[in-house]
């Protein structure tokens, strides 16, 4: 059972902004996964990436575009892949 | 406070389950209402569908109301999205600057039922500078204390293996 309301809604909504959220979540549950397995706060993560805390806070704020290059950073630094991808190979359609 | 009932919301996401409340003799329960007024107010669209993905896909679908998306805590309630910060080190992440709030509760701080009340525009740091928001974060406190107040006192019940909030006497039709 789902609200008619969130339905409607959900069903306009453009796939676009469903995989953001979704994908933007992830990387948020990732990285607080590897800061905590870690041991790391942001000021372990500054002084390991050479940087002022505040630089850090800005990179990772919702509101300043997490780029590609910039979760390369995170994930050199952390030691850990923050996001997959899959190597598999499309199959041609017939 | 009125008689109010507590609903079935949504059930459809693997990890969570959505309840909400419906006011005495109202025709829409709070949390429709939130989405039917910022859904039909162009500047806070896209807002709205975010917050409403947030809460199906994130929570509802992939992470289930766990405490890294359950951190704006406001009183008796958690004002979602959430505040966007990692647990250590407070790094501002997500949604620092989400201009909508809807506030929730977690059943007996489950990550797998969770119960939505309505919310509004936060325009100021505070909810009592927030003239959009402020009586409805109150409401929110006032179903939410008595929730509280009926989970302690029994007249409501968790069936954890279906997910479901029930009367004592097992009924899915919940007045409080």
């Amino acid at each position: 059972m789902r609200s008619k309301v969130a339905k409607r809604i959900q069903n306009e909504t453009p796939e676009d902004v469903r995989i953001f959220v979704r994908q933007y979540t992830d990387i948020v549950m990732r990285i607080n996964e590897i800061l905590l397995a870690k041991g790391y706060t942001q000021k372990d993560l500054a002084i390991k990436m050479k940087k002022k805390p505040s630089e850090i806070n800005k990179w990772l704020k919702g509101n300043h575009n997490l780029t590609l290059r910039t979760i390369a950073k995170l994930e050199a630094e952390l030691g850990e892949p923050v996001i997959y991808t899959s190597r598999k190979q499309l199959l041609k359609g017939d | 406070m009125n008689t109010f009932a507590v609903e079935l919301w949504d059930n459809e996401g693997h990890k969570c389950s959505f309840y909400t409340v419906r006011q005495d003799d109202a025709a829409e329960n709070e949390t429709d209402k939130f989405f039917n007024k910022y859904d039909a107010i162009p500047e806070f669209k896209n807002a709205t569908r975010q917050l409403l993905s947030f809460i199906l896909d994130s929570i509802g679908d992939d992470h289930g109301a766990v405490d890294q998306l359950f951190n704006r805590f406001e009183n008796e309630v958690v004002g979602l999205p959430d505040r966007g910060k990692v647990t250590l080190g407070g790094i501002a992440f997500l949604y620092p600057e989400f201009p909508l709030r809807l506030y929730a509760l977690r059943v007996r701080n489950r990550s797998d039922i969770v119960i939505l009340f309505n919310g509004g525009v936060k325009s100021s740091w505070t909810n009592q500078g927030s003239k959009d928001i402020l009586m409805k974060w109150r409401d929110a406190c006032k179903f939410a204390e008595r929730i509280e107040e009926a989970l302690r006192n029994g007249e409501i019940v968790v069936d954890e293996s279906a997910r479901k909030i029930l009367t004592d006497t097992g009924d899915e039709e919940i007045l409080l």
